[in-house]
Parts: C-alpha cells; sequence; structure tokens
C-alpha cells in the first residue's frame, strides 16, 4: 500500500467538497400559510374527496389531487399572478375558480436540528479518518488472533 | 441505490441484516492482518467516491466501485462495504441506518461474485469491465429484489431505476477496467493475492 494511494485519497475527499451534488438523502421543512378552495355543495355540504387541479398564471398544471373530507385542498403558490382551481366531483359537478395571488408564497424553513447536516469536506475527512480507524482495530484483533 | 429507512419491510430489513452479518464476520474472519490497509483504502474509495457528482444528461450518478473493491479484496468487501455504508448514513444521510444491513447485502454479495468471475475470466481488461458492470447491474438486481419483496407496486420503479443505471454501469466497468489495467502493469500482486486460497 503506496503513499501516493494515500494521497489519492485525500485528494479526493479534498475535491468532492467542491462537487456539486444531487442529493442522495431527503429531508423535510416545516411551514404554514398557503392559499386553500373549500369545496362544498349548494345545501353546504362539503364535497369531499373530489378531484382537484390547480394551475399556475402560465396556464401550466401546478399540482392535482383531491380534496379531503373537509372538502379543502390546500396549495403554495410559488408565482404572483391569476391561479385556476378546477374541482371535480365525479358526479357531474365542476367549479372553476381563480385566485389572485399577490406574491409567491414564503414560508420560514422550521429549523428542526439545526446543525445537523455535516459540510461535506468535514464529512468526507471524517468518514475516512473513521474508516482507517475500524480497520486499524481490525487489524489489531486480527495480529492477535494469530498469536 | 441506497435505501433509506422506511422503504422497507420488516422481514426483508432482518433478513438482509442477518446474511449482511455473516458475510461481514466471515469476511473478517478470513481477513489477514496485512490486507487490512487494502480493505481500509476501497472502503474509503467507496466511501468518498459517492460525493462526487458526475454529470450525465440532465442528472448525473455517482461511481459506486464495489465491483473493484470485490475484485481486490474477496470476501473482506463485506466488512469494508459495510463501514463505508455506516458512515455514509450517519454522516451524509445516504440511505437509512435500519437499512445498513439490506444495503451492505445488495452491494457486497455483487462484489463478491465480480471477485470470483474475476478471477476465471483471463483477459483482465475485460474482466474487469464485467466486474465493474455487474457490480452495479448485480446490486440492481438485488435492490430490485429487496423493493419486490416488501411490495409488488414497486416493480415499475425497479424498472425505471435499473433502466436509469445502465449507463452508470457502463460507466463503472470502463473506471474500473483502467484501474485493473492500471494495477496489473504497477502492482500485479494486488491482484493476484486477493485470489490467494
Amino acid at each position: 500500500m503506496r503513499l501516493i494511494e494515500i494521497g489519492a485519497l485525500i485528494a479526493l475527499a479534498l475535491f468532492s467538497a467542491h462537487a456539486p451534488c444531487t442529493a442522495h438523502g431527503i429531508d423535510a421543512s416545516v411551514g404554514e400559510g398557503g392559499v386553500y378552495v373549500k369545496i362544498f355543495y349548494d345545501d353546504g355540504t362539503p364535497v369531499s374527496f373530489a378531484d382537484v387541479r390547480v394551475y399556475t398564471p402560465a396556464g401550466r398544471e401546478f399540482i392535482s389531487g383531491i380534496t379531503d373530507r373537509n372538502g379543502v385542498f390546500l396549495f403554495v403558490p410559488d408565482a404572483a399572478g391569476e391561479w385556476r382551481v378546477e374541482a371535480d366531483d365525479g358526479m357531474g359537478h365542476r367549479i372553476l375558480k381563480s385566485i389572485e395571488v399577490a406574491g409567491g408564497y414564503e414560508y420560514e424553513l422550521a429549523q428542526r436540528k439545526p446543525g445537523r447536516k455535516f459540510p461535506r469536506l468535514y464529512g468526507a475527512v471524517t468518514g475516512v479518518s473513521l474508516i482507517f480507524g475500524f480497520f486499524g482495530l481490525f487489524a489489531m484483533f486480527s495480529r492477535r488472533r494469530k498469536k | 441505490m441506497h435505501v433509506s429507512d422506511g422503504i422497507l419491510s420488516l422481514p426483508v430489513l432482518a433478513a438482509g441484516t442477518l446474511v449482511a452479518s455473516g458475510g461481514v464476520a466471515v469476511g473478517l474472519k478470513k481477513t489477514d492482518y496485512s490486507q487490512m490497509p487494502r480493505a481500509a483504502v476501497l472502503a474509503s474509495l467507496f466511501f468518498v467516491t459517492s460525493l462526487i457528482h458526475i454529470p450525465i444528461g440532465p442528472t448525473g450518478a455517482h461511481l459506486v466501485l464495489n465491483g473493484l473493491a470485490g475484485v481486490l479484496l474477496g470476501w473482506a468487501v463485506f466488512p469494508a462495504l459495510f463501514i463505508g455504508l455506516i458512515l455514509q448514513a450517519v454522516i451524509f444521510s445516504h440511505g437509512g441506518i435500519t437499512a445498513v444491513g439490506v444495503n451492505t447485502l445488495n452491494m457486497a454479495l455483487p462484489g463478491l461474485l465480480c471477485w470470483k468471475l474475476f478471477g476465471l475470466i483471463r483477459n483482465k481488461a475485460v474482466a474487469g469491465f464485467i466486474a465493474g458492470f455487474l457490480g452495479i447491474a448485480g446490486s440492481m438486481v438485488m435492490l430490485g429484489a429487496s423493493l419486490t419483496l416488501t411490495e409488488k407496486a414497486f416493480i415499475p420503479a425497479v424498472k425505471l431505476m435499473g433502466a436509469a443505471h445502465l449507463p452508470v454501469a457502463v460507466a463503472e466497468g470502463a473506471v474500473t477496467a483502467a484501474a485493473v489495467v492500471f494495477l496489473v502493469k504497477t502492482s500485479p500482486e494486488m491482484l493476484s493475492d486477493s485470489h490467494a486460497p
């Protein structure tokens, strides 16, 4: 095992800190706000589990889903303009509602565990160090076993 | 490729962890004191290479190098990838912690098979390519099995993932072949003594 290989590994670890990397783990942040529509019949009963489609001001489909048991469908618009919500109860009733949104909604990222994410460079160095540490221990035990 | 927590069913997780533990135990037992540094180097390579993103078209991927690790380590590929995966999960949330056993099995078993195959193929460059390719392809098969054993509904997703990883498998084959050719020229004993009985 030569020094140049160790050097190459360390160089790789350092290099990796600068390479953009699409995340392989996922995380969630929590917020409040948004726009909701409540779909209901003439007599006030909610239109539960109806199909809903939401269209951006540019006319593209933003999200689709179903209303909850109270006839409510919530979404967080990400642009200003006139959004369109289309709801269909599957029984011949359909509604198209326009919603004027003044600004894109921004919501606070709730820091559940601040600083939980390891910066990549430190993580790489830590990981490699621990790997060598563990294998050093294994080697120690292996040697002792031999004797 | 690294399965996160909460996706696989308990029986799959338990079985995978059990078999992987066996593999790790065998790997540690069979690995001589003098082989440990090599295992550490390949574990580190596996660990670090997952941080290096290679753009492929609109998205990208990262090399896994489980095939190369298998070829150079033999049974020691189990503890090497196990340690690498645990640290990836803990430090970078790259894969779930409960899924470490299954992930180890999914990546180390193909590595082990690549080791066997490598010894059988005369032309080492070709052997290297096949090892790299099968490292990825084998992991995909194992991953597919883990997911479909959990729930049949995963089948279309598995097919999609398999297709998406084909270019990665080819790239990995090329890298492994290059590494093997380099080793044949510089330190051929690294290749032959991992095949010593």
